[in-house]
């Protein structure tokens, strides 16, 4: 059983900056032992996709076993939802809040972002269009979005006025 | 390395939308753990700091 360690959306974050990978670790859960740790990391890191630099905004539950001081990081959102129950409403609200405190830190010329899933059903999309509509509030707009040979689909936003 | 978004434009699209993204990807090397674990762990420390203060 996992209870909430985050109760609302954090007003404000703290960015850690390394090499190129922007990062904001947000608590979510804990184990009732408290033996294992459960967080939202919001990452906006620098990548190059065919040779032209960008930044790739990609998210991860992360979740850490201090017993034995594993890691895992979950990218698929079933494998997440029994560590995220309890403060499940609150993730979206939060990747959307970090994203505006990474994006307007970095300030990125282009930023990538694809699915984790291949042909992802259409209800999951809805929460990626709610990550775009984010990132247009912040002055980009969708440069070229589509599905990848692997059937996952991807946008490219680039600061407006930048095409 | 082109920072610029028309980089991205300048690309012959075409010959690209058949291989993208995986393969074409190129990311900094993996978060390591330790740093994972570091971040993960300051953010617990201040969220526990918070609900005591």
């Amino acid at each position: 059983m996992f209870i909430p360690v985050l109760h609302s959306v954090p007003g404000k974050f703290t960015i850690h900056s390394d090499g190129g990978r922007t990062s904001v670790t947000i608590p979510l859960t804990t184990r009732e032992d408290d033996d294992v740790q459960v967080a939202l990391d919001v990452r906006l890191w620098r990548a190059y996709w065919h040779g032209v630099a960008m930044h790739e905004f990609k998210f991860a539950i992360v979740v850490r076993d201090a017993v034995t001081d594993e890691i895992a990081e979950i990218f698929d959102r079933n494998a997440a939802a029994d560590y995220i129950a309890p403060v499940r409403r609150l993730v979206l609200p939060c990747v959307c809040s970090a994203a505006k405190a990474l994006v307007e830190t970095v300030r990125p010329d282009v930023i990538y972002r694809a699915t984790y899933l291949t042909r992802p059903p259409p209800d999951t999309l809805s929460k990626h269009r709610i990550i775009t509509d984010t990132i247009v509030e912040l002055g980009y707009q969708v440069l070229r979005d589509g599905t990848d040979p692997h059937g996952r689909r991807f946008w490219l936003m680039a600061k407006s006025g930048d095409r | 390395m082109r920072p610029k978004a028309d980089a991205v434009n300048a690309l012959n699209w075409p010959d690209y939308e058949g291989s993208m993204p995986l393969p074409s990807i190129v990311r900094p090397r993996g978060d390591s753990k330790a740093r994972l674990a570091a971040r993960l762990h300051e953010a617990f420390e201040t969220a526990k700091h918070r609900q005591t203060v």
